[in-house]
């Protein structure tokens, strides 16, 4: 039938999920975004799913309808990044910006739960409270070292996901994935139908490149996302018991101490009693995901607005503010009171030692990005 | 009737477009029906009811669609536009582009697998972007003919060369990537111009708020708001927080009567604004509304009365003024600043949802139909024609009916478009 040979050979040109698992999955260099499954409209028909602790897998080969969208959307294939590049106006090494600035939540309560400033979860209320998004999608502890991502409609949602806090009190027995990296694309499946909706996303550089490449392709769920909010990623580590355990011996240091956890300069363990913990990089090495050694994008080039803690002193966010979009509900947050800027810490000396430090980890993670790709060409 | 072997063009498949094919046809001429979207029905098949019965619109259009799809001397073109025209009353010969449409009309069976499984989401144009739709996509619910079309502008497949998906998942192979655009010609010996208008897009206007204040819309916006077969399913929401409003401010003359813009009278925005302030009252009889205008227009039998009745049973309070300014409050709700005209005072109001009526313009693309027809346009870009020959162009041989020629209600299309016909017979019985 002449309908079955044209599929056929289209298919034969059409890069799928097959060619992601030889070019993507196989190098080691998947970063679990979700974005595949979470678009993969064959999913009803269960082509494709994410896998607990690794790369996405089939579940029915034959379902897939080789469209090969999801290897159009992969951060990793970068088949779409001239598109993005141009869209988002892109320069290395940070990408398009308009201003950046150090900042902090208003809100008592969400300062106190907040890693930095809060300013990502004081913006999300500003667009929550005056109806600009009917939710967002962000990550809540299930366990000290499990967050899940889940959609947040009130204020207490928020609050809930803020921070990376360490509940040293809870069990652990039961833990199911330890890891610090959430996959906050797929939480966006369940709005494929749905029309009238928007949504803020919270997410890391692979998890916004694969929304942002969706939303290029304009494909479902992509369509609710209005704002895109960015964090400042170098690198997500894995915390599995075995590696919980080689990380307390390596540091001297005990888990159940561990009040806190956050990533700027360092990696730094807030312990109770004694003084913060503060690990180089390098020492760190060991316990990094490995898609993250492949990714070059530190500073979220495609968001809205990237956060941080780089840059700004304790209890701060630094914020780069890229698109039009991103600049006019930062003002706004800040005109109305939810966020604050100190002026010392924005004057334009402290603003281009803000940007020069962002910089300079994003050209790290270039150069490190660049390695392992060597690397992984010299294998082959 | 049947065929009499003389053939004529209708150019626009809306209300007036319909009507005079379906005159035409019974009178055993041949009609091909020029539509440059995919399905006909045109504006009217926008809009939730008609004044001044409050009709539903569909209900009415709807059996005159039917009608068109199965009179055996009507030929439907669909994505079609006129491209060339050559000869003279009597015997001009037609060059029609008709765009691919990737879906073979014969074929398909509106099942809506192919949507359903279709991956890329847009904004739906016939409900003014108020939801979204699939690249593949029938126009409208009642859209005649009843079958998808594929948006070649958002399609993966024909912007990437992937996906497929569509036509992995039809069950009758009624998707078809090759399809081209194609060139026709017709011989026909009269051509009708129902081409229609389009709404002020009153962006333009940054006083009144719109596209800023959230809860600025305009009346085909507010027509869909309150359709049943629109987003909201006919449960009218204003758009920032989606709550029922209960204080509606309906402005009226929004690009026109108004020298910067355009300077004609739409004739019929008094009278759908009332139309709209009654559904809204139906709909929730604690529903104040707020009619801001210059001066009533009801010109027409049972208007005036219409009017009354709004004001006396739906709760309609009609403000002579002009609007200054909307701003927005804390919670989203528009502000009027405005001049109460009767006591010449200056006053503010606040509601919960702001409608413009905006003013009914030709057709954007009508230059460049006028050009390649040959006839000539007025002041403001209608179709040009002479107050004792209201249906002549100024080319012999085309007509003109409807909003083409100048804002009018449905009826009044309707009697046009009868008219246009019966002009065209004779032009046709002669040569």
């Amino acid at each position: 039938m002449a309908k079955t040979s044209k599929i056929e050979e289209n298919e034969e040109n059409t890069k799928s999920f097959e060619d992601l698992i030889h070019e993507v999955h196989e190098l080691g260099i998947c970063g679990q975004c979700a974005g595949c499954v979470s678009f993969c409209s064959a999913d009803q028909i269960g082509a494709i799913q994410m896998t607990k602790d690794g790369p996405p897998t089939y579940i029915n080969k034959d379902n897939c309808l080789h469209c090969g969208i999801c290897y159009l959307i992969c951060p990793q294939t970068k088949a779409l990044d001239p598109d993005l590049h141009e869209k988002y106006k892109y320069k290395p090494p940070i990408g398009n910006w308009r201003f950046i600035s150090s900042a902090q939540a208003t809100d008592h309560e969400i300062r106190a739960v907040a890693t930095d400033g809060g300013v990502v979860t004081a913006l999300l209320l500003y667009l929550l409270e005056n109806n600009l998004i009917d939710g967002a999608i962000v990550t809540r502890h299930i366990d000290p070292f499990t967050r899940e991502a889940f959609l947040a409609t009130t204020k207490e949602d928020l609050i809930a996901a803020a921070g990376s806090k360490f509940d040293s009190q809870a069990s652990t027995e039961h833990l199911g994935k330890y890891t610090t990296f959430v996959p906050v694309t797929s939480s966006l499946k369940r709005f494929i139908d749905a029309d009238r909706i928007n949504l803020a996303v919270v997410g890391v550089p692979c998890q916004i490149n694969s929304i942002r490449k969706m939303q290029e392709l304009k494909i479902v769920p992509s369509h609710v996302v209005k704002y895109v909010f960015g964090l400042f990623c170098y690198e997500n580590f894995i915390f599995t018991e075995e590696k919980r355990k080689e990380m307390e011996k390596k540091f001297n240091f005990s888990f159940k101490d561990v009040i806190k956890m956050n990533i700027k300069d360092d990696v730094i363990f807030y312990l109770q009693n004694t003084e913060p913990l503060h690990i180089p990089f390098a020492e760190f090495e060991e316990f990094v995901r490995p898609a993250c050694t492949a990714c070059n994008d530190f500073s979220n080039v495609y968001s809205d607005i990237s956060f941080g803690g780089l840059g700004s002193k304790d209890r701060f966010t630094t914020a780069i503010i890229r698109t039009p979009l991103g600049g006019e509900i930062y003002n706004k947050a800040l005109a109305k009171g939810y966020i604050v800027e100190f002026r010392e810490d924005n004057t334009p000396v402290m603003r281009s030692k803000m940007i020069a430090k962002v910089i300079g980890f994003a050209k790290e993670k270039i150069k490190r990005s660049e390695k392992t790709f060597a690397k992984l060409k010299r294998n082959k | 009737m049947e065929f009499n072997g003389k053939e004529v063009l209708v150019i626009g498949g809306g209300i007036a477009g319909i009507q005079a094919s379906l005159d035409l046809a019974e009178m055993g001429f041949k009609v091909h029906l020029i539509e440059k979207d995919p399905c006909i029905g045109g504006r009217m098949a926008q809009l939730d009811k008609t004044f001044p019965t409050n009709d539903c619109a569909i209900c009415i259009l709807a059996p005159k669609l039917a009608d068109c799809a199965r009179h055996p001397n009507i030929k439907i073109h669909t994505l079609s536009e006129v491209v060339k025209l050559e000869g003279e009353v009597g015997n001009f010969n037609v060059t029609i582009l008709k765009h691919a449409r990737y879906v073979k009309e014969d074929a398909c069976i509106n099942c809506g697998e192919c949507t359903a499984k279709c991956p890329t989401k847009v904004p739906d144009v016939f409900n003014t972007g108020l939801q979204f739709r699939k690249a593949i996509y029938l126009y409208y619910l009642q859209g005649v003919p009843s079958v998808m079309a594929i948006d070649k502008e958002h399609c993966i497949y024909l912007t990437r060369g992937k996906c497929q998906i569509c036509m992995k998942t039809c069950p009758r192979d009624a998707i078809d990537f090759d399809m081209q655009d194609e060139e026709f010609n017709l011989n026909v010996g009269a051509i009708i111009v129902a081409t229609g208008f389009d709404p002020y897009d009153p962006t333009p206007l940054t006083r009144l708020g719109y596209g800023r204040i959230r809860n600025v819309v305009t009346s085909l916006e507010f027509e869909r708001l309150i359709c049943a077969s629109g987003p909201t399913k006919g449960h009218l929401e204003r758009p920032s927080d989606k709550h029922p409003p209960k204080r509606i401010a309906f402005l009226q003359c929004i690009g026109s009567r108004d020298i910067n813009n355009n300077p004609f009278c739409s004739s019929v925005c008094c009278m759908y604004t009332t139309k709209e302030a009654m559904l809204a009252h139906e709909h929730d009889p604690q529903v104040e509304s707020y009619i801001f205008y210059i001066d009533l227009r009801a010109a027409g039998k049972g208007f005036q009365e219409y009017i009354k009745r709004g004001s006396k049973e739906y709760n309609i309070t009609y403000i002579k003024s002009v609007v200054a300014e909307i701003e927005e409050d804390e919670d989203g709700n528009p502000i009027i600043l405005y001049e109460d005209m009767e006591i010449g005072e200056l006053k503010m109001m606040t509601v919960d949802l702001v409608v413009l009526a905006t003013s009914l313009l030709p057709r954007k693309e009508v230059n460049k139909l006028a050009k390649v027809l040959g006839t000539e346009l007025d002041e403001f870009n209608f179709i040009k024609t002479t107050p004792f020959a209201p249906l002549n162009t100024t080319k012999p041989g085309i007509l003109a009916c409807g909003c083409a020629r100048g804002p009018m209600d449905i009826p009044n299309s309707v009697a046009e478009a009868s008219g246009a016909a019966a002009k065209a017979a004779e032009i046709l019985q002669r040569w």
